[in-house]
């Protein structure tokens, strides 16, 4: 079991970007919210293997398998109507800028737009600092699956970006 | 064009957790079970029994066992002594009858 320092400083890592993670699978925060403490109730429970190199692709590796099951648990009527019943989570911080603002909302937008799976990708390239060989590995698909994935993301965020970007680039 | 987007989006701030996630969460943990928070909902106060009804119910059984053993057996006869007693009687009532049919058939005889 681990220490509740050591929780804590798990926390510190990885709560916030383990749910946004989150919210590119389930879209609703309170699943979210749930995936998050069934996230740190299996890590309490079993530590962090001996045999674990990097701690950041176990807890990944772990994030991506709980989101997974929750989709297996849910069937695709479900995710409709929760989708459609709450307004999802906003995935970034307030913006003092009005164009900087507007460039969040619709960078959320086409973010919804992309398949679970090329947004899933972008979130851990961009915003969680991961490898494509560790995304590799905590998605379980091959490396050139994992690039081919997020080059398609970054090509679709930019087709649907490109006139809001070019306005307001400086 | 591209490297200038994924810059770009790489330097948009996410939105932080509620703070009270944090205490909620790793409060959570100390409970004395770690299981998940839909088996914990699951084990409902209203849903167990009463520990006033296991005892009753504990106490009911042993009074019923005591009684049990302390009153007498009052055992049925064997159904094989039934049996000789039948056959016994139907052997006497038809020693009877063939005394009978003899006795008859001697006062006929001229």
């Amino acid at each position: 079991m681990l220490s509740h320092a050591a929780l804590e400083h798990l926390y510190d890592a990885y709560a916030s970007g383990v749910v946004h993670y989150f919210m590119s699978f389930v879209k609703c925060e309170a699943d979210a919210k749930d995936l998050l403490q069934e996230l740190f109730l299996k890590l309490h429970a079993r530590g962090l293997p001996e045999s674990v190199e990097s701690e950041k692709a176990y807890v990944w590796h772990l994030a991506h398998n709980l989101a997974i099951d929750w989709r297996r648990r849910k069937g695709a009527h479900d995710r409709a109507v929760e989708s459609s019943a709450e307004e999802p989570r906003s995935l970034f911080a307030d913006q003092a800028n009005p164009d900087a603002a507007e460039f969040a909302r619709r960078l959320e937008q086409a973010l919804a737009e992309l398949p679970t799976e090329q947004r899933s990708i972008a979130q851990l390239k961009l915003w969680d600092g991961l490898t494509f060989d560790e995304i590799a590995a905590v998605q379980g698909i091959p490396l050139n699956t994992a690039a081919s994935r997020y080059r398609y993301a970054i090509d679709k965020l930019r087709t649907l970006l490109r006139p809001l970007y070019e306005e307001i680039k400086p | 064009m591209n490297d200038d987007l994924e810059t770009k989006l790489q330097s948009m701030r996410r939105s932080e957790l509620p703070a009270a996630w944090k205490a909620e969460i790793l409060g959570s943990l100390n409970l004395p079970s770690t299981l998940p928070k839909s088996t914990r909902k699951s084990l409902s106060p209203t849903l167990a029994p009463p520990r006033w009804l296991a005892w009753s119910m504990a106490g009911a059984w042993t009074l019923v066992l005591i009684l049990n053993l302390l009153t007498p057996a009052t055992s049925p006869a064997p159904s094989s002594s039934i049996a000789a007693e039948v056959s016994t009687r139907a052997l006497q009532l038809r020693r009877e009858m063939l005394q009978s049919l003899l006795a008859t058939n001697f006062s006929h005889t001229p």
